[in-house]
């Protein structure tokens, strides 16, 4: 019964509160970092909205976090533009991702320091079928 | 003689095994998997929220009877079943719409419209009911007024039919009794589905791994299925159970109606969309939680909607003739020779680069439609 609660407080102290690269899948930087993004893709179907939650890993304040995806063989990206919210912690919920052909997708992650202008873009690829 | 018979009467059963054994599934494990996220069919059917009426009977019979009533119209002169023929699958027959005067569209078939999030060509609403308000009001389709339809429903024949599901529309604001019309317009047209296909059979025997049902499903029209996932890439498009994603798209029909004149398709389509009252994040929404208005407030208005028109499901398509937004392919040949020898030139959304020249052989071209004619129910 204790293990849980301390395993919390170890988490809170140490900034990020979620175990990172425990769960989802790594996205790709494109330029070299120490921030790590970690994502785990709701279940998609072909032009229904589906959402993905995010763990950034290493020092996440002050970041500005925008989603976007792409169809590299058919350029292309969504018809809808996806809404970003930060649930603190490093976590960050990314909902109304629609992808409206079978395929692959793209996830564009873009991760804007606040006084770093340049932003760094995290990739990830999906096949939908 | 006999021993004659007997013999030929075994080579007869022999042939027919071999024959069976032949009608195998030839479909790669890939193209198994792609076909199965083209079902199930019938689709399970919500009620729609933002309407309270919907899946009502009441409302249903009450739209039943409205649908085909010209009382509708300003001056008696139409009613929807003019252009939507019950006996034509809801469709008009002719290339474009006859109005007050022609129009510049093809009359769509009324098919499970509860799986679109868009609707009309060009996806002028995003809810059957204010889809339904457009003809009414329209001066070239039915030019009747919200207070004409309020009249009619305070004194009219459906006076009390009204009245047991709306309350007395005496008491309600002109707009309120059209939308509430409207409403139970959207009852009854969301009860007109398609039904099971032979397709359908095919992909829920290939679900259950039962080969020898599956196996009945024709050579041709397998062969025209592998063409519509692969070659011809159809599927990218005309995708899921219902064969559309239901987005806009280019697929290479002209779009001048004569000099100076365009069908802008999904840019004027959503123009209309988002400065309407009537869409999922306005007021006459009845869902509490406007659960289906994250569309209207997050599509994305591009240049490159220009001339693009709403992808068509493909179920009952072989009865729902003439094709596309402006009627100008009569037949199910005429679509396949069209996607055959597509004109690259005329596609104008830059680079989606799926549509190509096909290079069928005439073979080909027979199983892609034997595979189209497989979507009917039968
Ligand atoms: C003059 C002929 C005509 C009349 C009358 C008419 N319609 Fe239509 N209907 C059309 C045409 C043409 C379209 C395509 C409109 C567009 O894309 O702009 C259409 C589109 C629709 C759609 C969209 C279908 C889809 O798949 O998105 C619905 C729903 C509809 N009509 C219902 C009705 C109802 C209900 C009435 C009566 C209140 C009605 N129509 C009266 C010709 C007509
Ligand atoms: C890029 C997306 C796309 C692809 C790929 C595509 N279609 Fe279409 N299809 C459309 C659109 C959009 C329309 C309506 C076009 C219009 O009216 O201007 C349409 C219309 C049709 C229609 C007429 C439907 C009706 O009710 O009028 C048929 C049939 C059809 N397509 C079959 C096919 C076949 C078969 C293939 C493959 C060879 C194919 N489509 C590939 C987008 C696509």
């Amino acid at each position: 019964m204790r293990l849980p609660a301390v395993l919390i407080l170890v988490a809170g102290l140490s900034g990020t509160a979620f175990a990172c690269g425990t769960g989802g899948s790594q996205m790709v930087a494109k330029e070299p970092t120490d921030l790590q993004i970690f994502a785990t893709l709701e279940p998609i179907t072909v032009s229904k909205p589906f959402g993905v939650e995010l763990i950034l890993c290493g020092d996440a304040s002050d970041l500005t976090v925008k989603a976007d995806a792409w169809m590299p063989r058919h350029k292309h990206g969504m018809n809808y533009a996806p809404v970003v919210s930060a649930e603190g912690n490093g976590k960050f919920n990314v909902s109304n991702l629609v992808f409206h052909m079978p395929g692959l997708w793209q996830v564009r992650i873009e991760v804007r320091n606040a006084d770093d202008a340049k932003p760094n873009t995290y990739l990830l690829d999906v096949e939908v079928k | 003689m006999r021993q004659l018979l007997k013999s030929t009467l075994a080579v007869c059963a022999l042939l027919l095994l071999a024959g069976l054994a032949r009608a195998e599934v030839i479909l790669t494990p890939d193209e198994i998997e792609q076909t199965l996220a083209h079902g199930p069919w019938p689709a399970v059917q919500a009620p729609d929220p933002s309407n309270r009426v919907s899946g009502n009977q009441r409302a249903i019979n009450l739209g039943r009877r409205l649908f085909e009533d010209p009382i509708l119209s300003r001056d008696g002169f139409m009613s929807c079943a003019t252009c939507h023929q019950p006996d034509q699958n809801f469709t008009e027959g002719l290339p474009r719409s006859m109005g007050r005067k022609l129009l510049d569209r093809n009359t769509p078939a009324l098919l499970n419209l509860r799986a679109h999030r868009w609707f009309g060509w060009g996806g002028d609403s995003d809810n059957l009911w204010a889809q339904t308000m457009l003809p009414i009001l329209h001066p070239d389709e039915m030019d009747n007024t919200a207070d004409n339809i309020k009249a009619t429903m305070e004194r009219g024949p459906y006076a009390s039919d009204y009245r047991l599901l709306f309350g007395h529309a005496a008491t309600q604001s002109s707009e309120t009794v059209l939308v509430n019309v409207a409403k139970t317009l959207a009852a009854y047209q969301e009860t007109l589905m398609t039904g099971n296909t032979s397709f359908d059979r095919f992909r829920d025997a290939l679900e259950r791994g039962d080969a020898l049902a599956a196996s009945s499903y024709p050579r041709s029209a397998q062969r025209g299925l592998k063409l519509f996932l692969g070659k011809g890439r159809c599927a990218f498009c005309h995708s899921g159970p219902n064969f559309t994603n239901g987005e806009f798209h280019d697929a290479g029909v002209p779009y001048f109606l004569g000099p100076g004149r365009v069908d802008a398709g999904r840019h004027a389509g959503l123009k209309t969309l988002l400065s309407s009252p009537y869409a999922l994040d306005g007021a006459f929404s009845d869902d509490p939680h406007k659960s289906g208005a994250w569309a209207v407030r997050s599509v994305i208005p591009t240049h490159a909607n220009f001339g693009t028109f709403r992808v068509p499901s493909l179920r009952r398509i072989a009865q729902t003739a003439p094709y596309m937004h402006d009627g100008s392919l009569a037949d199910l040949d005429a679509v396949v020779a069209h996607y055959n020898e597509i004109n690259t030139e005329r596609l104008h959304a830059d680079g989606e680069q799926l549509l190509r020249p096909l290079n069928l052989s005439s073979q080909d071209k027979e199983d892609l439609v034997t595979f189209l004619k497989s979507l009917s129910d039968d």
